[in-house]
């Protein structure tokens, strides 16, 4: 993944109907989105998104497949765009289906612009968030593999929730040892504090890796 | 071969088998009956033979010279009882005693005559034994009798035989005596042997005493039996006083004729008893043959009574039976019942009969319902096709519309934002309401084309052209074709005849072809997915509507059932589809058929008569 941010956010179109599509352009330029149109999903698969928060307005009904089928596909491929259903008759079992999977919303056409908007600016909300998310994780593993593997082993026992005696007595090394270890694991990781740490350790399950490894 | 008879045939063989053992044992009976009548008839004629000879002994013991009349008469008796009893040998005997009879008769030398006398009397003995012999006497079989018949056959001849010869030997002159001596000692033998002949009798008459229940022969000759046994005693005493010298012949001659009349009196009487005797076992013999031939009788009576009494009461009620089943058959009226009653075989057959009746009835019943219930589901599910039918014709037009509704809606609301906007971007907002425009537009002529179809659509016979109706439909399902990756293809022949249908029913016989084809399509993904739509003149008259898939097909074996009710290939199909587009395009005269795609696939034809009535075969 790049570390460039691009501030500006994309919102990709769906939709077979080349007037629905070019509507739906329309409508979110006239918000100021940046917004790509495709007409399948084989050329929205083929484009080469751009690495920003994006969301994915999608049309049920497509050729070749539909857009819950669509849905499960881009799940499969590791893609986790968010997702607004567009459907001109939709029904309740259709869209529970979609809620479940993770859409933002499902829209019956013709829709109120608000609702579509409202839709969009959740959606890439919530895309943000994941992408930040995302990159404190990726960081966090950076800083996780710089440790030694005695490191390692200490903020295992330190998640564990076990003090310095305990650590020192079971790995069979001194306190002051143990005190070294602990100092260059916080600052390794850029902890600012025991409890930051041990949530640090939480979100890379190091707890029960270690335990494992051990 | 037996089984195929009459049930009366079969039981008056039965019948005539029984009848017929009977009569055999009947005739047994008869005939061992007859033989101990016969028996006993000979026995008679033997009795009456004796009654004759009785009176010749009488005659000869009588002893006057000359032929008296008397003993004419009695000679002449015998010859005509020999002369009927014709099976009885003894006629050269009795011919011999004649003889005697008539020399004794004609004699006048008076030791000659004695002679003769004895002769005359070893001649009647004779005849007697013989008579005895052949008339069955000597053989008769009962106690009573066969001892009486001892006395009349042997006995009483004996006696006579042995006192006429003492009387003769006793009445010989002195010269022609050798010796007074032997004269005595002769009289003594013969009186010993008379003695003996007499306690034969005695013990003759004992004997048959026992064998008579009725004590009616004690009765009968206790009497004559006494009488005679003193009257010879009598005699016995003369004899002994004239061997003893003093001599009186006329005590002795008084004294013989006493005792030879008691003894032919005896003789009489046993001859009597027995008589009577014989007849009756003759007629205990023939009351008995005639009681069992009465039972007999009786019995096959009966038994053909009990065969034609069963057989009315096992055929009866199976021609009854019969004649039921054949009602039942022809007016087909279940509810009819045998009233035929009984604990036997045959009633019970009637009570299954009426329970089969019964169970027939309620079957036809369930029948009825079953059927009743069938036509009305088949109406319910027609109705639900139709529906379902058009729901999905409403979605299609709801779609069609929907689409350029939606982008008026986006459209005319992004304009708004531009013209909202400070500056106000007019140029973008009036690209954009040109759009609204021509979306506008497009919605209208959807519209616009649903209400020529709805005007269109009413339940009644119309000319029409069946391509147009072809490009109707498709305007419906293109889309939705074209969601599912189908590509269409449409090959209509130009100047077809027009065709008189109800319009909106073969729009749906055509959309469930074109739902048909795309659902058999939807799971193909190695070839292209083609629906073919074709129309065509037909052979002879009318035309053809084909639709085409390149889809999964049908197997050769559920060709034949696709059209069936209640037959689908589908997992959730309902199996009335296709059943309910036949029933339509049969309404309209034509037939629907089916057949493999090339290579694959399947081929629907629809044939529809052209408007020229009765001209498709």
């Amino acid at each position: 993944m790049k570390e460039r941010p691009s501030p500006e956010p994309v919102v990709f179109v769906i939709d077979d109907d080349a007037s629905v599509r070019d509507s739906l352009k329309n409508l979110l330029e006239s918000v100021g989105l940046h917004t790509e149109l495709f007409d399948s999903t084989q050329t929205f698969l083929d484009f080469r998104r751009p690495d920003v928060a994006s969301c994915l307005v999608l049309d049920v009904r497509l050729p070749g497949l539909t857009g819950l089928e669509f849905q499960n596909e881009l799940l499969k491929l590791g893609i986790s765009l968010p997702i607004i259903f567009i459907t001109g008759h939709g029904d309740i079992p259709m869209s529970v289906r979609a809620m479940k999977l993770g859409a933002v919303e499902f829209l019956t056409k013709p829709f109120r612009d608000q609702d579509l908007l409202e839709a969009v600016r959740v959606a890439l909300e919530r895309d943000r968030m994941r992408r930040r998310d995302e990159k404190t994780l990726t960081a966090l593993h950076a800083h996780f593999e710089s440790l030694t593997a005695r490191e390692k082993e200490v903020i295992g026992l330190i998640s564990a929730g076990l003090s310095n005696k305990q650590i020192a007595a079971d790995m069979g090394i001194s306190d002051a040892t143990v005190k070294v270890h602990r100092a260059n694991i916080m600052r390794k990781m850029q902890a600012r504090s025991l409890a930051d740490l041990v949530r640090m350790a939480d979100l890379l399950r190091v707890g029960q890796a270690s335990l494992v490894t051990r | 071969m037996f089984k195929s008879l009459r049930t009366s045939t079969k039981l008056l063989l039965l019948c005539s088998v029984f009848v017929g053992a009977l009569v055999v044992a009947t005739y047994g009976l008869v005939a061992e009956k007859q033989i101990a009548i016969h028996f006993v008839n000979k026995e008679l004629v033997g009795v009456q033979y004796l009654d004759a000879l009785r009176g010749v002994y009488a005659a000869i013991l009588a002893g006057r010279p000359g032929m008296p009349s008397a003993t004419k008469q009695a000679v002449d008796r015998l010859a005509k009882t020999e002369a009927e009893s014709d099976h009885l040998d003894t006629e050269a005997l009795e011919r011999h005693l004649a003889e005697t009879i008539d020399r004794l008769a004609s004699s006048t030398d008076d030791s000659r005559r004695q002679a003769l006398f004895v002769d005359a009397l070893t001649a009647a003995r004779n005849l007697a034994s013989r008579i005895g012999d052949d008339s069955n006497l000597t053989l008769d079989p009962d106690l009573d009798s066969y001892y009486v018949q001892d006395i009349v056959v042997a006995k009483m001849p004996t006696l006579l035989s042995q006192i006429g010869e003492l009387q003769s030997q006793l009445a010989m002159p002195s010269s022609a005596q050798p010796t007074p001596e032997s004269l005595a000692v002769r009289a003594l033998v013969l009186d010993g042997m008379i003695r003996s002949t007499l306690d034969g009798i005695e013990r003759d008459l004992q004997a048959s005493y026992r064998g008579d229940s009725g004590d009616f022969l004690r009765q009968a000759l206790d009497a004559d039996l006494a009488n005679m046994v003193s009257a010879w005693n009598a005699y016995f005493d003369a004899v002994k006083a004239k061997l003893g010298g003093a001599s009186e012949a006329i005590a002795i001659d008084r004294t013989y004729v006493t005792a030879v009349d008691s003894a032919i009196d005896a003789w009489t009487a046993s001859l009597a008893e027995l008589k009577r005797l014989l007849n009756t076992r003759s007629s205990n013999l023939l009351s008995k043959l005639r009681s069992s031939l009465l039972l007999n009788g009786l019995l096959a009576v009966f038994a053909l009574g009990f065969a034609i009494a069963t057989g009315r009461l096992i055929v009866q009620p199976l021609l009854k039976l019969e004649r039921l089943a054949d009602e039942v058959g022809q007016t087909k009226d279940y509810n009819l019942r045998t009233d035929y009653e009984s604990r036997d075989e045959i009633g019970r057959l009637a009570v299954a009969f009426n329970a089969m009746l019964a169970e027939l009835a309620a079957a036809r019943e369930r029948e009825a319902a079953d059927a009743a219930r069938r036509a009305a589901m088949q109406a319910e599910l027609a109705r639900v096709a139709r529906i379902t039918t058009m729901g999905e014709m409403a979605a299609s037009i709801a779609h069609e519309i929907n689409q350029p509704l939606a982008a008026i809606v986006n459209n005319a609301n992004a304009s708004l934002r531009w013209l909202g906007q400070d500056p106000p971007n007019v140029e973008r907002a009036r690209s954009v309401l040109e759009r609204v425009v021509s979306d506008g537009g497009r919605a209208s002529e959807v519209i616009g084309s649903i209400r020529g179809m709805l005007e269109k659509s009413s339940q009644e016979r119309v000319q029409l052209d069946v391509n147009d109706l072809i490009r109707e439909v498709m305007t419906f399902v293109r889309a939705d074709l074209k969601h599912h990756d189908i590509t269409v293809r449409t090959a209509l022949a130009e100047d077809l005849p027009r065709i008189s249908a109800v319009r909106i029913q073969l729009q749906q016989v055509l959309l469930n072809l074109i739902a048909n084809a795309a659902e058999s399509m939807a799971s193909i993904d190695e070839r292209v997915r083609v629906l073919t739509v074709r129309s065509q003149k037909a052979d002879g008259y009318g035309i053809v509507v084909t639709v085409e898939d390149t889809g999964t097909g049908i197997d050769q074996t559920d060709l034949e059932r696709v059209f069936e009710a209640f037959f689908s290939t589908k997992p959730e199909g309902m199996g009335m589809g296709l059943s309910i587009c036949r029933s339509i395009v049969e309404a309209h005269g034509g037939r629907m058929t089916v057949s493999p795609g090339h290579p694959r696939g399947s081929v629907f034809q629809v044939r529809l008569p052209d408007d020229e009535p009765s001209q498709f075969p």
